[in-house]
């Protein structure tokens, strides 16, 4: 399995202020690879570090085997990126923008461009500045695909997008990796990254902190649950299960967090009459939080 | 017109060439329609005979007079207003082509795509070279329309310069960039002086 991207101990200052610090990274042909990390984190950077769009201070990045400072023209002739910050000619209506950047590319296959904005059901004849955020987002996501890309980037790809165009989004981005092409995207929600990715890199102030395969993430995932009852309940019933901590029995409402599995929990509860289950996603922080503490109860 | 930076970038100023079209053709066609009010006043040229020559050449520039044909049109509209209006317009054009780019965001997907940056700073100051050039057409449209109104007569080929013709259209040129064309006439307008004081003495 080939490397698409690459990056040795890539570092960017902005002046004084950290980019990303001693980055190492691979992405592998075929595969989504998410981009986790709060606002700030240096994902951004990183991608534009990709597309020299911007120098680094120390390190390299190699793009599809080639060198991201020397050949970017011949690595923006076979990736297909989607900035996060989205910003398209107002003057332009959706088609047009596209024909334009078909052109700059030398020319796409128009029948291919109509196709995905069919399923994407974004309309190519109104201007730009009519369009919905979530409908720009689709020209932009048109744009990126339209020339079938060995490469895509994406940079916080479906934020705007109603939840039907993301499973389009999704089946898209499936297709992809089924012609062995390869995805790296960027994002700050976690469940987002769970359902399409492959493999994760969690970022944190300007550092790699870890890359995992999804799976291995799920299974020490954090979920916060709150499970109502239709009586009191004793809180040892849930104290001492496998992976449960933070129980707190508010009269008939039992709330704690379950690392991994809650295959435990559930049994436990169906002792009780149970009224309602409610489960919250955890942010970021928490899943890392999660993920260390975890290594160190197996450490231990 | 989107088949590259250059071509998009001639479309993008299609409204605002209109509107520069259509103001420099009226500003030069009114004030030519001004001429004839001017040819009389002879009192101006006296004025100008004595002002102080650096304040003169402020006024004028290279021209002594303001009443003939070509002085007039120099004092009112080739002389000061042309090259201003088409600096702003060369600025303004300039500095929207890339950091206008820069300012709405599109630069970084324009950079994304294979062409190179030099290539996108080439095609764009082709773009604004070209639309220039039209605006100085329109300009030289304009003059030769009031002119024709009020009868001027031009002397195009004047000493056999053609001052009109060749200010009119340098005018688009100059807006580029060049302040060289005042210092290598110079000499000239040391020259024309001597010659109208030569007129002056023998009719006094």
């Amino acid at each position: 399995m080939s490397e698409v991207i690459r990056a040795e101990d890539l570092t960017k200052y902005y002046g004084k202020v950290r980019g990303i610090e001693s980055l190492n990274l691979q992405v592998h042909e075929g595969e989504v690879f998410g981009f986790l990390g709060p606002n700030g984190a240096g994902k951004t950077t990183t991608i534009r570090l990709a597309l020299d769009s911007i120098r680094p201070t120390k390190g390299a990045i190699q793009v599809l085997g080639l060198e991201a400072g020397r050949h970017s023209r011949e690595i923006h002739r076979r990736i297909g990126y989607m900035p996060g910050e989205l910003a398209l000619y107002d003057s332009l209506t959706g088609g047009e923008l596209l024909r334009y950047f078909g052109n700059l590319r030398g020319g796409v296959d128009w029948r291919f461009v109509e196709e995905l904005a069919e399923r994407l059901e974004c309309d190519l004849s109104r201007p730009i500045l009519s369009l919905s955020t979530g409908n720009k987002h689709k020209v932009g996501l048109i744009q990126a695909l339209m020339h079938r890309p060995e490469l895509l980037i994406l940079d916080e790809p479906t934020s705007g997008l109603d939840p039907l165009m993301q499973q389009e989004f999704y089946r898209l981005l499936a297709e992809v990796t089924a012609e062995g092409r390869t995805v790296f995207l960027s994002s700050h929600i976690l469940p987002e990254v769970e359902r399409i990715c492959d493999r994760v890199g969690i970022i944190r102030q300007g550092e790699l902190v870890m890359v995992e395969r999804v799976e291995t993430l799920k299974a020490r995932a954090l979920h916060h649950l709150e499970l109502h009852f239709a009586t009191p309940v004793p809180k040892e019933a849930f104290t001492g299960l496998a992976g449960v901590r933070d129980v707190a029995v508010d009269d008939s409402v039992v709330r704690f967090a379950v690392t991994g599995t809650v295959d435990a929990v559930i049994k436990a509860a169906a002792k009780y009459e149970v009224v309602n289950v409610i489960s919250r996603e955890p942010d970021l922080e928490e899943v890392f939080l999660a993920y260390y503490s975890g290594s160190e109860n197996h450490a231990a | 017109m989107l088949r590259n930076v250059f071509l998009k970038s001639l479309r993008d100023q299609r409204r605002a060439l209109m509107w520069w079209g259509i103001g420099l053709v009226a500003l030069t066609v009114l004030t030519t329609l001004f001429y004839p009010s001017f040819r009389d006043a002879t009192g101006l040229d006296e004025l100008y005979d004595q002002m102080p020559e650096a304040l003169a050449k402020a006024f004028a520039g290279e021209f002594s007079d303001f009443t003939s044909p070509e002085g007039f049109l120099n004092s009112q509209l080739l002389f000061f207003i042309a090259p201003l209006l088409f600096l702003v317009f060369g600025v303004g054009f300039g500095s929207g082509a890339i950091a206008g780019e820069e300012a709405r965001g599109t630069l970084g997907l324009l950079l994304s795509t294979p062409v190179a940056r030099w290539q996108v700073v080439a095609q764009k100051f082709g773009a604004m070279a070209i639309v220039t050039l039209v605006l100085a057409v329109f300009w030289w449209a304009g003059l030769a329309i009031g002119a024709t109104i009020v009868d001027m007569e031009l002397g195009f080929d004047r000493n056999g310069r053609g001052h009109f013709e060749r200010r009119a259209a340098g005018a688009g040129l100059r807006s580029v960039g060049s302040g060289h064309r005042l210092r290598h006439r110079q000499p000239r307008i040391e020259h024309r002086r001597d010659e109208r004081s030569r007129h002056r003495s023998l009719f006094s």
